[in-house]
């Protein structure tokens, strides 16, 4: 059976049609990437559309291929201009940019290349095995134990992202008001709808995660003035014209084999757990490259280890970032949840079922993702200048096309104005949101999971006789709620202590 | 001088969640209506949820007033927020007006004059780039997602009219 789905799979993804939509995705994620201030998150959030129309098999690796893209993409500009296209590739700045001020450029970007696919390939072959396994497992727990795995995701997920513990709770919390807007999902009473019937239907995720990461950021960069805004692409454009064009030797490469070997292995242990993420892969993986190189004093000058540890690190999530995804059902970040969605749209829940009913079509996906590390070597090679030139568009260009594409995409979905509408308001609050400094992947995840999650909790005190006492007979959901209990308390009292000290 | 050092927009932030939440948890038995016969738990209606998490943002917002109220001041640290700028009003505004315009002129020709506009708002002043850039966007969204993608989009009142 699972050999069966695995051949099928092998097939499914070798189709030309998969390899040609992974092609363009990838090309349009690097592209993307490559502009400063666009992340992998929002690419996948405008491009998502695009897969509304095309089966899962397509649409699953395109918007797979777009991230990846992307956050190899975010490594040039980092690398070229010192400013990093994506928070992935923040790390790569510390070094990618000291490399081109040396004139080594090319050699600095072939590694992050490298080092991009071998991660992301470590990561994907854990998960193909792996996700499988917890999935079995996951099939065995009930609702008081769903409730609970749900809880402590929220409470790991809320602790870990943004500056402040307390912001990320009250994300989570919001996510969790949004989520009951519709009709209750075990009666159907209609909640917040305020009398209007498009209401019921509920907020649209596509109007949500558009609304929040991609128009919110178009009014973050209105906002700057046009003296700085102009200031930063005279930047890029002069600090473009340099930087080397030698290659990267075989030896240079060989002597990043322990640090590369290293950082996927932590990456991808660091992306299974949910909410923490590509950055702070990146940060311990380059920690770590620096506390075992032998030569640490080179690290924040131009240390091509410091390179291959970033990218190696912030690439080794993409796989293991779906295990509890596809296992589970929980997406562990803002990218993770986009493609819940899409899974959602193509008639696939994420979930333990998931292998059972589609097993073929998930190893199909997971090969895909593989196939997707052997393209971005040719892809990004043979466009890396080119692609370069890009860093160069000004956003003030870039920027007219996405709210463009915000409205087009929210649209689409639904073939409704009213999800157009809903879109906007989202985006004034994300962008508000942001200026307060609130993290906003809480508050998509628990939206995304809230009507799950009130279910859960739901079925579990139907199934106790309306008593809470069915978390203390069931030892994992009680363990599960003692734990997040103590990340929330942990990080709130740690929270506290921090700025009493400040 | 005190209350003036400790007022900053974390406060505000924490404050306007606190009102927002009340005013949720108030109007919650308003907005939700509850089931006349069913067989639900009686520790869980459809009201339940909403006071949940309503309740939850209320307790956080006020453990973040609680904590820019009792910090320690002259650490340097008190703003963890910019202020938002008044500059943001403007593309705001095309875009509200882009949103609203759908149904009336459709969805092409609004799109291609909110690009436009939007361009402009953002510090385009070159008026070929402009026009360049909105009729190419408009026209690439019409060959793929109409075209290629066989996907509806409104044409507008007015076009129904006129035709």
């Amino acid at each position: 059976m699972f050999w069966d789905q695995i051949i099928q799979g092998i097939l499914l993804c070798m189709r030309p049609d998969v390899i040609a939509i992974m092609a363009f995705g990838m090309v349009l994620g690097i592209v993307i990437g490559a502009l400063p201030g666009l992340t992998a998150a929002m690419a996948v959030s405008v491009l998502l559309p695009i897969s509304f129309f095309v089966e899962p098999i397509l649409s699953i690796p395109f918007l797979l291929a777009i991230t990846k893209g992307a956050i190899f993409g975010g490594s040039i500009p980092a690398i070229l201009v010192n400013t990093p296209g994506t928070g992935a590739a923040a790390a790569t700045v510390l070094d990618g940019y000291p490399l081109a001020s040396q004139g080594k450029a090319r050699k600095a970007l072939e590694l992050a290349l490298y080092s991009s696919a071998i991660g992301d390939t470590v990561s994907d072959l854990i998960t193909i095995f792996v996700a499988g396994f917890f999935a079995a497992i996951a099939l065995l727990v009930g609702p008081p134990e769903y409730f609970s795995i749900f809880l402590f995701a929220f409470a790991i997920i809320s602790t870990v992202t943004g500056k402040s513990v307390l912001r990320g709770l009250m994300a989570a919390a919001i996510g969790l008001f949004l989520s009951v807007i519709g009709l209750d999902p075990l009666v159907g009473v209609a909640r917040f709808t305020f009398g209007n019937v498009e209401a019921t239907g509920g907020i649209s995720f596509i109007a949500l995660i558009i609304g929040m990461f991609a128009l919110s950021e178009l009014f973050l960069f209105a906002e700057k003035s046009i003296v700085t805004r102009k200031k930063e692409e005279g930047l890029s454009a002069k600090l473009l014209k340099e930087g080397g064009n030698k290659p990267l030797t075989l030896k240079e490469f060989k002597s990043c084999g322990r640090t590369i070997t290293r950082s996927a292995i932590v990456g991808t242990f660091i992306g299974a757990i949910p909410g923490i993420g590509q950055v702070v892969s990146a940060f311990v993986s380059y920690a770590l490259a620096k506390r075992y190189s032998r030569n640490p004093d080179e690290f924040g000058k131009g240390s091509l280890e410091g390179v291959a540890a970033a990218e190696t690190g912030n690439n080794a999530v993409n796989g293991s970032s779906l295990i509890p995804l596809l296992s589970f059902g929980i997406p562990g970040d803002v990218v993770t949840a986009v493609l819940f969605s899409a899974f959602l749209i193509q008639g696939l829940r994420p979930g333990p079922r998931l292998f059972e009913d589609h097993g073929a079509i998930v190893y199909g996906i997971l090969f895909a993702m593989l196939l997707c590390n052997i393209l971005i070597l040719f892809i990004g090679y043979f466009s890396l200048r080119y692609v370069a030139l890009i860093a160069r568009i000004p956003r003030r260009i870039v920027f007219p096309v996405v709210a463009a594409l915000c409205v087009v995409g929210t649209f689409a979905l639904n073939n409704s104005l009213f999800d157009v509408k809903i879109m906007f308001v989202l985006g004034i609050v994300g962008y508000i949101l942001r200026k307060f400094d609130f993290p906003l992947a809480p508050l998509i995840i628990t939206f995304i999971l809230g009507r799950q999650f009130e279910a859960s909790l739901g079925q579990s005190l139907i199934l106790g006789d309306g008593s809470l006492s069915i978390f203390i007979k069931h030892p994992i959901a009680l363990m599960f709620i003692i734990l997040s209990l103590s990340v929330v308390i942990f990080g709130v009292r740690k929270g506290f202590t921090n700025k009493m000290k400040q | 001088m005190l209350i003036r050092e400790k007022f900053n927009w974390n406060l505000l932030a924490g404050i306007t969640f606190i009102f927002l939440s009340i005013a949720g948890i108030i109007m919650v038995p308003y907005q939700v209506l509850e089931p006349k016969i069913g067989i639900r738990s009686i520790a869980f209606s459809p009201s339940t949820f909403p006071y949940i998490s309503l309740s939850l943002v209320a307790l956080f917002s006020i453990l973040i007033v609680f904590q820019t109220i009792f910090r320690k001041l002259g650490s340097g640290s008190e703003e963890l927020v910019t202020p938002p700028k008044i500059r943001v009003i403007i593309p705001m505004a095309i875009f509200c007006g882009y949103v609203f315009i759908i149904e009336f002129i459709g969805m092409f020709v609004a799109t291609l004059i909110a690009v436009a506009l939007i361009a402009l708002a953002l510090g385009n002043r070159n008026w070929l780039t402009v026009v360049f850039l909105s009729s190419i966007t408009s026209l690439c969204i019409w060959l793929f997602f109409s075209i290629l993608l066989q996907g509806y989009f409104p044409e507008g009142v007015l076009y129904e009219k006129l035709t």
